[in-house]
């Protein structure tokens, strides 16, 4: 093996030892708590950068990472398989009611599933990597404008979201007691 | 209830986040190594071909200069294919006609072949070409699904198969991120999988198309990938999908 293909090498090693977790992270908050597609989404980062990996440099990667994540996840949302409906003959059986969420970080998945995939990493860039507005305009490829109002109305609706199953509790035990 | 970014940095934090086992670091490094390889494949490839082609045009030049307008120079024999639905694959491969919908099955594991296809069109999308081996599972006026001979599963499944449609309307009409290649003389960009390579590129009409190869199951490289969509014709039937 040559001396620079053994010194990437080297180089991407340390950095998925060192980077992999947080990167796997923010995945899972982008895939809603889906750890497959969050693993889906760092293998293929990970190997793209290793494409890549020259050209990337060091005091940069993180960001890149994160960039090259955003960009994956994006892209994955556009996919014909992941927006595909699929006709069925028969209607699927679904629960009358869905059960409350046993794990309070399953009601956070839930709520930010229903944020469009934009808006969903507006959210998490801004506010789980304290990522500058700037910064995630850049990654998203909009304009800052753009980043503050899809910022606002995710928070505006996780907010929302959050504050329902209490709401829902209440409504349950007033019917029960009727 | 606590602000809602607090409540989103704990479930973060729920996420384990520890070091990754030597196993996960080897792997990732395995496919790093993997499509590092696959690119400068690709790249030779590129460049042979490019070779091959300023050769027979150098040999081409010579043959003619020395004949001159000798009367006696070899005629195209009547009948052959001279473009059109029976264009040759990228990667110098011997193009087999495929008849019918189906086509014969290749050999397991190595890159799927293009042949030609001379069998029954479907709605919305014609097609050239085929993988060997593949057939035309079914379609409607948004996709177009070709799946391995013997899949009897539904045309609405796209896993192991290859797939054409129009982008959804629903996203902004430009080409997604990727590595850009051209289609027929437009612009495109492949997007790698896992588990699915996808080409978005631009026909003749304007039409934003999407070809979707599974991975595992072609084994294509770019080469394959734009090759079989320069045998796509968007019928006027194909609609874009919604979502």
């Amino acid at each position: 093996m040559r001396t620079s293909e053994r010194s990437r090498d080297e180089q991407f090693r340390a950095y998925v030892v060192a980077g992999r977790g947080r990167l796997l992270r923010t995945a899972t908050m982008l895939a809603s708590g889906n750890g497959d597609e969050a693993e889906d989404l760092v293998q293929t980062v990970l190997m793209r950068m290793y494409v890549s990996w020259p050209r990337i440099r060091s005091e940069t990667r993180d960001a890149y990472a994160r960039r090259m994540l955003v960009n994956a996840f994006l892209d994955e949302r556009r996919r014909p398989h992941a927006r595909h409906e699929r006709n069925q003959a028969d209607l699927p059986e679904v629960a009358i009611e869905p059960a409350p969420p046993s794990d309070p970080n399953d009601a956070v998945f839930r709520a930010l599933a229903e944020l469009p995939p934009r808006m969903r990493a507006a959210v998490v860039l801004r506010h789980l990597h304290d990522a500058s507005v700037e910064e995630t305009a850049r990654a998203l490829g909009c304009s800052e404008g753009t980043v503050k109002s899809q910022t606002a109305r995710g928070l505006d609706h996780l907010r929302a979201r959050l504050a329902e199953p209490r709401r829902e509790t209440g409504d349950h035990t007033e019917r029960s007691r009727t | 209830m606590n602000d809602v970014t607090d409540v989103l940095d704990e479930a973060a934090r729920s996420v384990e986040a520890a070091p990754p086992s030597d196993e996960t670091v080897r792997a990732d490094l395995e496919r790093g190594r993997a499509a590092l390889a696959n690119r400068r494949r690709g790249r030779t490839i590129r460049l042979g071909v490019a070779g091959l082609t300023a050769v027979i045009v150098a040999g081409a030049a010579v043959v003619v200069g020395n004949l001159g307008h000798a009367p006696d120079a070899t005629p195209t024999r009547a009948g052959q294919p001279t473009g059109g639905h029976s264009k040759a694959p990228a990667g110098g491969q011997p193009t087999a006609p495929a008849t019918g919908r189906h086509a014969t099955k290749p050999a397991k594991g190595a890159s799927v072949r293009l042949v030609a296809y001379h069998g029954d069109q479907l709605e919305g999308f014609v097609v050239d070409q085929v993988p060997q081996g593949w057939f035309l599972q079914g379609s409607n006026t948004f996709r177009l699904t070709i799946a391995p001979d013997g899949d009897t599963s539904s045309p609405d499944g796209f896993e192991g198969k290859l797939v054409v449609m129009l982008q959804s309307s629903s996203i902004p009409k430009k080409l997604p991120n990727g590595d850009p290649v051209q289609v027929n003389g437009h612009d495109g960009v492949i997007s790698h999988g896992p588990p699915a390579d996808l080409l978005t590129y631009v026909d003749d009409a304007g039409h934003f198309v999407e070809v979707q190869a599974w991975t595992s199951a072609l084994h294509w490289t770019d080469e394959q990938l734009v090759s079989f969509a320069e045998g796509v014709h968007v019928t006027a039937d194909a609609q874009p999908g919604v979502g």
